[in-house]
C-alpha cells in the first residue's frame, strides 16, 4: 500500500489507470504530463525488468505540496489493457491505493470494459484487496467520437453495465481534447490521498515536530 | 492524543487535501500543442488498428520469401568504449521491441520487423543469427495478422531471440553459451508458440460461433437473414481463415524442415 518515507518526510500514495487495451489510459496520463508544469510533476518513464515479462509503464510522480509538513507524492500508473498482459496487470497493482477505471464509451467496446473490470476485481482479490474498499472513479471516455457518428454507449447504460454495484463517482470525458481528464484526476486523487491519510493518521501526526 | 483530537485531525487533514488538489489539478490553459499532437497520434494508431481489425483472425506463418534487400556495406563492427558491439547493434531491436511488448499494433509491429530486416542485412556472413532474424520475421508476420489475439509465447520467443542475438553477435568466448543449444532453445519456444497459437485460434474460432456467427456448415444450408455487415464477412473470414490454416501449417513444416537442415 501507500509509502511512508518518515525520513524524508514523504508519502507516496499509489493510483493506477486500468481499463480495456486501446481505452485511453496513456492518453489521459500523457495529457496529464504534459499539462502540469514542471515544478509538481516527474519524468514519465518505462521500465524494463529484465524477467521474463517485460514490465513497461508510464509512471507520473506529482507532488501535491506539504500537509503537516509531509510531501504527498501521487504516483500514477497505467497498465497494458491487452488480454494477455495479465500478470503484468497484477504486478503494477500492487500497493495499488486508488484505481481509476478508464471505460471506453463505444457500443462496439460494451463487453471489453465489463471484462477489464471484472478483471480488476479479480486481480485485486488476488493480492487481497477488495474492490469495494479500495478508492475507485469510473471515466466514460471517447465521448468526442459521437461528433463523428461512430455509436456510443449512453451514460445511462455504462452506468448500468460498470456502476450499478460500485455507485463510485463518474465522468465522461475525451482524453484527447482533455475534457474530464483533470475531473477525473481530482476526484480519485481527493478520495485516495484521504483513503491513505485516514490509515496513517498515527504515523503523520507523531511525525509531526 | 485522544479520538476527539483524531476527528479534528481527520477533518482538518481532509480539508487540507482537497484545498490542494483543487489547487494543483488545475489545468493551465488545457493540454498544449506538443500534447495534442501526441495524443492524436495515439488516436491515429488507435484508428489504424481498428482499421485492420478485419484481418485479426487472419493468422498465417508464411514464409519469408519477400525478404527486403538492405545495403549496410558499411562497417558494423565499430561501437563505443562503453558497451559491446552487439549491445550497439541490437539496441534499436531492443527499443522497437519494448514499444512492441507495450503495445501491440502494425506502427510498432513494421518497426519491429524493420529491424530485424535491418540486422539480417548487417549480418549475412552469420549462420546462427540469420536462422534467428528469419524466425523472428515470421512470428512478426503471425503478430501483423492476429496482433492482440497473439500467443503471450510470441514476444516471449522474439525477448529470447534478441537474447540470442547478443550471443550471435559475439566472437565465441568459454563464459558464453554454445550457439547451437541457443539456436535449439529458440526451435523449441517457437514450436511451442506455434501450438499456443493453434490452440489460441481454435478457441477464438470457438467462442465467435457460440457468440452467434454462422459456422460455413450452417451459412451453406441456410438462406443468408438480413445481417449486420460483419457477421456476413464474418463467414467470409472462417472460410479463408481455414484455408490460411491449412496453407500455414505446410509453410510451418517446411521452414522448420528448412532450420533443421541448415542448423544440421
Amino acid at each position: 500500500m501507500s509509502f511512508l518515507d518518515l525520513s524524508k518526510r514523504e508519502v507516496h500514495v499509489k493510483i493506477v489507470y486500468y481499463g480495456p487495451g486501446r481505452g485511453g489510459k496513456t492518453t489521459n496520463l500523457l495529457h496529464i504530463h504534459e499539462a502540469m508544469t514542471d515544478a509538481v510533476r516527474g519524468q514519465m518513464v518505462s521500465i524494463d525488468t529484465k524477467q521474463d515479462r517485460t514490465l513497461f509503464f508510464d509512471f507520473l510522480p506529482l507532488s501535491i505540496g506539504k500537509i503537516f509538513g509531509f510531501d504527498i507524492r501521487i504516483q500514477l500508473f497505467t497498465v497494458p489493457g491487452q488480454v494477455i498482459y495479465n500478470a503484468t496487470r497484477k504486478l503494477v497493482l500492487k500497493g495499488v491505493d486508488g484505481v481509476a477505471f478508464i471505460a471506453d464509451s463505444q457500443v462496439s467496446q460494451k463487453e471489453k470494459n465489463i471484462e477489464s473490470l471484472e478483471n480488476l476485481r479479480d486481480n485485486l482479490a488476488d493480492i487481497g484487496v477488495d474492490i469495494n474498499k479500495i478508492p475507485l472513479v469510473l471515466q466514460f471516455n471517447k465521448q468526442d467520437l459521437a461528433a463523428e457518428g461512430i455509436p456510443l454507449l449512453s451514460e445511462a447504460d455504462m452506468v448500468s453495465d460498470l456502476n450499478s454495484v460500485y455507485n463510485v463517482p463518474c465522468f465522461n470525458a475525451s482524453a484527447l481534447t482533455g475534457e474530464g481528464v483533470f475531473e477525473t484526476l481530482r476526484e480519485i486523487s481527493k478520495t485516495t490521498v484521504k483513503s491513505v491519510a485516514r490509515k496513517l493518521m498515527p504515523s503523520l501526526t507523531s511525525g509531526m515536530t | 492524543m485522544n479520538s476527539g483530537d483524531d476527528k479534528t485531525g481527520i477533518d482538518n487533514i481532509e480539508s487540507m487535501i482537497d484545498q490542494a488538489i483543487d489547487d494543483l489539478f488545475v489545468p493551465s490553459g488545457g493540454a498544449t500543442k506538443a500534447n495534442s499532437e501526441k495524443a492524436l497520434k495515439v488516436e491515429a494508431e488507435a484508428a489504424q488498428e481498428e482499421a485492420d481489425e478485419a484481418i485479426d483472425m487472419n493468422i498465417t506463418w508464411g514464409n519469408d520469401d519477400e525478404e527486403e534487400a538492405v545495403d549496410f556495406s558499411e562497417e558494423v563492427e565499430a561501437g563505443d568504449s562503453e558497451g559491446t558491439p552487439s549491445m550497439d547493434m541490437l539496441r534499436p531491436l531492443h527499443e522497437a521491441l519494448l514499444s512492441l511488448d507495450w503495445e501491440i499494433n502494425l506502427n510498432n509491429i513494421n518497426a519491429l520487423d524493420d529491424e530485424y530486416k535491418r540486422l539480417g542485412a548487417m549480418t549475412q556472413d552469420n549462420m546462427h543469427a540469420q536462422n534467428a532474424v528469419k524466425m523472428a520475421s515470421v512470428c512478426c508476420k503471425y503478430l501483423r495478422a492476429s496482433k492482440s489475439l497473439a500467443s503471450p509465447l510470441a514476444l516471449k520467443f522474439l525477448k529470447t531471440t534478441l537474447d540470442s542475438l547478443d550471443v550471435f553477435l559475439q566472437p565465441p568466448a568459454p563464459n558464453l553459451p554454445s550457439k547451437d543449444a541457443l539456436v535449439n532453445e529458440m526451435m523449441g519456444l517457437y514450436n511451442e508458440m506455434k501450438q499456443d497459437a493453434n490452440r489460441l485460434r481454435a478457441a477464438a474460432l470457438k467462442k465467435r460461433e457460440a457468440k452467434g456467427f454462422a459456422s460455413p456448415s450452417q451459412a451453406s444450408s441456410q438462406p443468408a437473414p438480413q445481417q449486420p455487415t460483419q457477421e456476413k464477412t464474418s463467414t467470409v473470414d472462417l472460410r479463408g481463415e481455414l484455408n490460411h490454416i491449412k496453407r500455414t501449417l505446410g509453410d510451418l513444416i517446411e521452414l522448420v524442415a528448412k532450420l533443421e537442415r541448415s542448423i544440421n
